[in-house]
């Protein structure tokens, strides 16, 4: 009910979806993942050409002493974001939805209802799925357009998830997303459930390196070693105040 | 900020304390210099710091540094005791105990 009141609220949002929609046959007939590959590929391109432009654009204003104009900034992702729903909604309930409804995640920059559609459907649909171990990197940076939801699937993912290998991806992705609010314990516990759970090299890897990192800085550690100038040019290290009490402090007047 | 900083150098200038800054003005170019220079004299900056752009990669960057200002506690045998207590008094409180561990490891 909630999913079909939410699918046509989208479709009254976006013309170009509704029409897009009746000729649908057309998209189901495609391989899914040709068409992911081509989807990404006309994005990157589409991109690009916009950097470009925007680059020349951004040129050309600064020569005539002008403002460039807020809509040449913008990124030409609505009717990408536009067709990666159609193909989510296409493979509904399928794991070949997963990469588009990831693509939403990834790409979108301001479809703020595409992001929410896309985390709720990852959450109805696909959270049992193994394939959703391919989209957990993405829920934290869509974080503050999806809000709570986004974290509590990628929680749940974490937490619960039957395949160890794919909680300890979702373990990692919280882990980096811990450390940006400075919680290292948090950060902690994570990596050494993930060391806990996987046997995958790559993933191993990834978490013993990262506890690496956050115990270098962490309460208890011996601070790292700092070697270099001051404002007049002369060198010294912050070993060299050993014996006494350091308060270091990143400051800067700006 | 800046002037509570001074009060603590000064308070602590005879006993095992130091305040060690790393600055992120960009004083690799003239400007960012010279804002320093400037602003060291009208503020009263008393103490030293690391120039932070000087570093490749930046010391806080290494340092993992997110957000201005940033404050690490470090006791006398260089183990990180505390991290972004910014609140005055409770910055004096714990700086006051570290001090007097480290004066008593002296004796």
């Amino acid at each position: 009910m909630l999913r079909s009141a939410l699918a046509a609220a989208l479709l009254l949002s976006s013309p170009a979806l509704a029409a897009a929609s009746c000729g649908a046959s057309l998209v189901v007939q495609q391989d899914p993942q040709a068409a992911y590959k081509k989807l990404a590929k006309d994005f990157a391109k589409a991109m690009s050409t916009w950097q470009e432009e925007l680059q020349a654009k951004v040129a050309a204003a600064e020569e005539a002493g002008e403002r460039v104009p807020r809509s040449a900034r913008r990124q030409p992702t609505k009717e990408f974001i536009a067709s990666a729903q159609e193909f989510a909604q296409e493979y509904a309930r399928k794991d070949a939805a997963v990469p588009f409804l990831g693509f939403i995640l990834k790409n979108a920059s301001a479809e703020r209802n595409a992001v929410k559609w896309a985390v709720k459907t990852l959450a109805s649909d696909h959270v049992e799925s193994k394939a959703i171990g391919d989209v957990v990197d993405y829920l934290p940076r869509v974080a503050r357009m999806a809000g709570r939801p986004a974290m509590s699937l990628m929680n749940d993912i974490a937490d619960n998830h039957d395949d160890n290998d794919i909680r300890a991806k979702a373990l990692l992705a919280r882990s980096r997303q811990l450390l940006t609010r400075d919680d290292s314990e948090g950060a902690v516990a994570d990596l050494e459930k993930v060391q806990e759970l996987t046997k995958d090299a790559d993933l191993l890897e990834e978490a013993t390196e990262a506890l690496i990192e956050v115990k270098k800085l962490a309460i208890g550690s011996v601070a790292p070693e700092i070697d270099g100038v001051d404002v007049e040019g002369v060198s010294f290290k912050l070993s060299d105040y050993r014996g006494k009490v350091v308060l270091l402090d990143f400051w800067g007047f700006w | 900020m800046i002037p509570h900083e001074r009060s603590l150098v000064d308070k602590w200038k005879d006993r095992p304390f130091a305040l060690i800054g790393v600055n992120s003005d960009k004083t690799n170019t003239d400007k960012g210099m010279a804002l320093y220079k400037d602003k060291q004299e009208e503020m009263g900056v008393t103490w030293r710091s690391f120039r932070n752009e000087a570093n490749e990669p930046t010391i806080s960057s290494d340092w993992r540094v997110r957000g201005w200002p940033t404050l690490y506690y470090i006791d006398h045998e260089g183990v990180i005791k505390h991290k972004n207590i910014r609140g005055e008094s409770q910055m004096e409180e714990v700086l006051e105990e570290m001090i007097a561990a480290a004066e008593a490891a002296q004796k």
